[in-house]
């Protein structure tokens, strides 16, 4: 039953995401809730496609796009984690997607490493589906408990070019990770597209998280 | 130029070195080799792959939890998946797994993801580390490595400490066993384990 209600949940996510989620849809069924990294409509954004490897090169096969977000309640479970993205196919063979593999964690408040998956992107991403540009990229996990922030990191290690909006300021909630033993101070700079040395456009990355 | 070069790579090696100890330095590491100082160990790269044609053979190394309910949330890896010197590039993405078995070889943890994320250097074998969430163990257990060809394992081929084995199978068997029957193989992987 339980089960049931869930793929419910992912379809309606699906659904929802294919025809432009309103700002209200949090709960996708009785039990399932569905945080949202964004506010409005997403049909009404204009949509950044970001890949990291193409902004920093290769250390970026170090570097997440991370998304803090709190859970509902104590040992809230995430059972899937969605967001928007393109593997670059436009329906020629030309652009038939290469086969490389994306990484996703989720990491507590303390970014201690709390569940970690890594495949190839040709299941999830468009081009399994014949469809072209932004599509929504849903991947289903294992029930895992969180309690207050938490963070969801996806590595597209150049595979997919995830959606991003722009801001007028650097979100409190959108991220850059990088991983531990990389020469950086900081492991969550705030996300952002530099433009040059001294500026960066601030972004936020477009990500859904389903739960109970 | 060329020396200047290896000059740099060493001091780069060192440096990773002296970055991973640093961060060693909150959780207790087990080794099951000679102990020695990677950079002054002797030591080669080895592949079941390349040796046995098989994706499903791992190179393992048995450890004991220093405590009831310690937690592993790290295990590392000495190894390389290489780098063309004349076309300067590096290998195409190919997949390594990791497993933890407890003391029975029961599965605890697996995970599988492209070589390229750990073992990318031009400069020769790193330490690639797997962070791990978390993971409760009592006793022995079991760190398993599958290189399927991807990315070639350190191995030590003297002061064996008689941890180190090959998973075929669903089974832990002794290097001497596979290798040379009339005489005790002196080996180790250079796996490590490191949790609090």
């Amino acid at each position: 039953m339980k089960s049931i209600l869930f793929k419910a949940a992912v379809l309606c996510l699906l659904a929802l995401s294919m025809g432009g989620i309103s700002a209200g849809a949090d709960t996708a069924s009785s039990e399932n809730q569905v945080l949202k990294s964004y506010e409005g409509n997403l049909s009404e954004k204009q949509i950044i496609p970001i890949s990291l490897i193409s902004l920093y090169g290769d250390p970026a096969f170090f570097f997440a796009e991370a998304v803090k977000f709190t859970a509902p309640k104590t040992g809230w479970k995430v059972n899937a984690v969605q967001f928007y993205g393109s593997d670059g196919y436009n329906g020629s063979d030309e652009t038939i997607p290469v086969e490389r593999v994306i990484g996703l964690e989720i990491r507590d408040k303390d970014l201690n490493l709390l569940y970690k998956f890594a495949d190839s992107q040709i299941p999830y991403s468009n081009y399994v589906r014949n469809a072209t540009g932004i599509n929504p990229i849903t991947i289903e996990i294992p029930s895992v408990s969180v309690s207050g922030d938490f963070y969801v990191c996806l590595y597209d290690r150049g595979a997919i070019e995830i959606a991003s909006e722009r801001l007028n300021e650097f979100s409190k909630n959108s991220f850059m990770y990088i991983e531990d033993g990389m020469p950086s101070t900081e492991q969550l700079l705030p996300a952002g597209i530099p433009v040059n040395q001294s500026a960066t456009i601030p972004i936020n990355w477009l990500m859904n998280v389903v739960g109970s | 130029m060329k020396s200047i070069l290896t000059i740099a790579g060493l001091c780069c090696l060192v440096l990773c070195f002296a970055a991973i100890a640093a961060d060693a330095a909150e959780l207790t590491t087990l080794r099951q080799d000679s102990g020695k100082n990677y950079s002054e160990m002797n030591f080669t790269l080895f592949s079941s792959f390349e040796t046995f044609g098989s994706l499903n053979v791992g190179e393992a190394v048995k450890f004991t939890a220093p405590k009831p309910g310690w937690k592993l949330k790290a295990v590392r890896v000495v190894g390389w998946s290489g780098f063309n010197e004349t076309t300067q590039t590096f290998p195409m993405d190919r997949n390594i797994m990791i497993e933890v078995r407890d003391s029975d070889l029961n599965l605890l943890y697996k995970f599988a993801d492209a070589q390229n994320n750990y073992f990318l250097s031009s400069k020769g074998p790193r330490i690639a580390e797997f962070e791990i969430p978390a993971l409760a163990l009592t006793g022995d257990f079991y760190v398993v490595f599958y290189d399927r060809g991807a990315a070639g394992i350190g191995v030590e081929t003297s002061e064996g400490t008689g941890s180190s084995f090959l998973f075929i199978d669903g089974e832990m068997v002794p290097p001497e066993d596979v290798f040379d029957q009339n005489e005790t193989v002196q080996l180790n992987w250079l796996i490590e384990a490191a949790g609090n």
